[in-house]
């Protein structure tokens, strides 16, 4: 368990009060990051990762006012332990009044490579050049990926999300990826849409999106222009997948202010969706039953993420 | 002590350009076209002279529209068409050059979406992103109003989003260096970040807002969004009376579908811009409703604020105007026909407003020709009553 900064520490005693008073058999290995400490903890966290190969994290801030060369720590985490895959399932929750309904989307965004490769570099005094890398191999992984996760939650649609009118070279290669992939899926449909049209779509008609795959950053924009749809970064669960590890948070969103963000429910729900490497089934259907309960009654006391700015 | 010796360079610099030429506030830019347009005016018996481009997909129906309603108001303004197109193998330097000319002697223009194919044929940079680099066009301003009597999830909305149109993602620079991997260039420079700023905050200024918010993604991008949000914040200090903010593009995109209310005028860079105009416009109604133009220190175009050819309405006389009428009446306003231009949005907008008459995408049955009727008839002030 990596509680992180912000509203982390407490989302995270929250969940173990629920584990505990569900009688979860899950035993957690605190270990702690902050956003201004040394490369050794950030180390020593990878190197727990390794050991127990499941983990539940909160958000390491990156602080953007520090030099280019101190990294971001969730990108560090990311990249060292290969999980090339972030899933994010943004579903409609009943009792939570949204102005959509009926949205249930799975987001897969590619997690190594794209924008986020912090490959940047000012060249003449004044202009900087930042590189956007796309590979082959990444782009079939993570179209196999979805797809398969696709097949194996039965869904029907999958849709690329890109831009190769613009960056014909480099989202050009992405697509093609996936129309390869696709080709070994004959009973999933296969789409693809430019990610302008497809941020016009989602805030009109997001119920005609099932499962959707794209890039790292077209990814981060998506992820968050859905969580607000379903009512907030506070409900909804997000999990990192690579081949022998799986670490699970929330949205990824920064700079919330915790006294009124604080919405366990994310917690809860996303340690459920975990199963491939432990926990067993009987008891994520248990933590599950009080996170469903909680929202279908309505009457709960945690604050519905209202947008009101403090 | 830092901050002081900053403003002064920003204020140097905007001295030493505005010496050479190179940049102009709003004002400057609406009132040199009306200069060259009265020389003009003198030669072509009181019409404007406009360029434009139809573009692709259903481009050359609503320009057709355009020209109608443009014709039942008696406007004085005289189109000069090209047609240039990449998907339709229309396009060549030699096209490109002619547009650009003829640019030079009008100085506006009104454009449709020039769609890019998807297929690499050869050539990175389309012929879209072509013409703005020649005629410079760095500035695109979409204003995003929720339209009276057309109720969408939300409702009274005001937002103005200005976006580099350069350089950024767009720059298409891309190359394969190993097999199987590419590496796409996103160029940030000091010069057109402060460009955007100074034409945002005096777009602000001008029109009288309050708020100014910078969009950006400089916790992942470092050097190069960090670039851009340290000229924000320099020009920034010149304008004391506008508030200045900040915002990363993930927690923009939600607080955009949650609580729009919030946000005044936004400026950022290329890809986040293109990716947010779309967003915001769908907030209020798709892309058929929302207008948008492009600024140059010498030219303006005027075109739709989510730019999408729509090809599968093309011939099916199901696309809205809506957009491009409101397009073509800020684009009168910017030639100084204000009466014209007040007709003409009035009609629009009482059109939308009594909904009778509506397209399929507003949840109507009427077709394009229905709509332009029903607007050219509601041309006369009294029409109705």
């Amino acid at each position: 368990m990596i509680p992180g900064d912000g509203i982390g520490p407490e989302l995270m005693l929250h969940v173990k009060e629920v584990f505990r008073q569900a009688c979860v058999p899950v035993d957690f290995e605190e270990v702690r990051v902050s956003s201004d400490a040394a490369e050794d903890d950030i180390q020593n966290a990878i190197m727990a990762i390794r050991r127990n190969r499941v983990a539940l994290k909160g958000n390491i801030e990156t602080n953007h006012n520090l030099p280019p060369s101190h990294k971001s720590r969730n990108n560090i985490l990311r990249t060292s332990l290969d999980l090339y895959a972030n899933v994010i399932h943004c579903q409609s929750l009943p009792r939570v009044l949204t102005r959509h309904r009926d949205i249930d989307i799975l987001i897969v965004r590619e997690n190594t490579e794209g924008e986020y490769s912090s490959l940047e570099h000012e060249s003449v005094s004044g202009v900087v050049e930042c590189l956007k890398i796309i590979t082959k191999a990444r782009s079939l992984r993570i179209a196999d990926y979805a797809f398969r996760l696709a097949r194996d939650t039965g869904r029907a649609k999958v849709t690329a999300v890109h831009k190769a009118n613009i960056m014909k070279l480099g989202d050009g290669l992405f697509l093609q990826c996936c129309r390869e992939v696709a080709g070994g899926y004959p009973e999933i449909a296969f789409d693809s849409m430019i990610v302008d049209n497809t941020t016009m779509q989602l805030v009109s008609r997001p119920q005609q999106f099932d499962v959707m795959v794209m890039p790292n950053l077209y990814g981060n924009i998506v992820n968050n222009v859905c969580a607000g749809l379903v009512g907030g970064p506070g409900l909804v669960p997000g999990a990192n997948y690579g081949r022998d590890f799986a670490v699970f948070e929330t949205a990824r969103t920064p700079g919330f202010s915790p006294a009124w963000w604080c919405c366990p429910r994310s917690c809860c729900r996303r340690r459920s969706p975990g199963s491939r490497p432990p926990p067993p089934g009987s008891t994520a259907g248990r933590a599950r039953r009080p996170a469903s309960c909680g929202g279908g009654e309505g009457g709960v006391s945690d604050p519905l993420p209202s947008p009101r700015p403090q | 002590m830092a901050t002081i010796s900053g403003v002064r360079a920003v204020a140097g610099a905007l001295l030493r350009a505005q010496g050479r030429g190179a940049w102009r506030t709003l004002s400057a830019a609406s009132a040199a076209p009306q200069q060259t347009l009265r020389s003009q005016t003198e030669k072509h018996e009181g019409m404007f002279k406009v360029t434009m481009l139809p573009g692709d997909g259903v481009g050359p129906e609503l320009m057709h529209s355009v020209k109608e309603v443009f014709k039942a108001a008696g406007v004085p303004v005289e189109f000069d068409e090209h047609h240039l197109s990449e998907v339709q193998n229309m396009a060549s330097e030699d096209k490109l050059d002619e547009v650009v000319d003829s640019m030079k002697q009008s100085k506006v223009a009104i454009i449709g979406k020039i769609h890019t194919p998807m297929e690499y044929k050869g050539e990175l940079a389309s012929y879209d992103m072509r013409l703005r680099r020649k005629l410079d066009l760095f500035a695109n301003v979409v204003h995003v109003n929720s339209l009276p009597g057309f109720k969408t999830r939300h409702n009274n909305l005001d937002l103005v989003i200005i976006r580099e149109q350069t350089e950024g993602e767009y720059s298409s620079l891309e190359h394969e260096s190993v097999k199987g991997v590419i590496e796409c260039l996103k160029i940030i420079t000091r010069d057109k970040s402060q460009r955007i700023a100074k034409f945002a905050f005096d777009y602000a200024t001008k029109k009288g807002r309050s708020k100014v918010t910078a969009v950006h993604k400089a916790n992942i991008m470092k050097l190069g969004d960090g670039l851009f949000l340290q000229c924000c914040e320099e020009v920034a200090e010149l304008y004391p009376k506008i508030k200045f903010d900040t915002m990363i593009i993930d927690n923009c995109c939600m607080q955009l579908v949650q609580n729009p209310h919030q946000f005044d005028v936004l400026v950022m860079p290329n890809l986040y811009g293109n990716i947010i105009d779309n967003l915001a416009a769908g907030l209020v109604g798709g892309a058929g409703v929302v207008p948008g133009e492009s600024y140059s220190a010498e030219y303006a175009v005027f075109e739709m604020g989510a730019r999408h050819p729509f090809a599968q309405a093309v011939g099916r006389n199901i696309a809205n105007p809506t957009a491009m009428l409101l397009s073509a009446a800020n684009m009168l306003r910017h030639l100084n026909l204000e009466y014209h231009s007040n007709v003409i949005s009035d009609a629009v907008k009482r059109v939308i407003k009594v909904g009778k008459v509506r397209t399929r995408d507003m949840g109507g049955y009427s077709t394009t020709s229905d709509f332009i009727k029903s607007v050219i008839d509601n041309l006369h002030p009294h029409y109705g009553v």
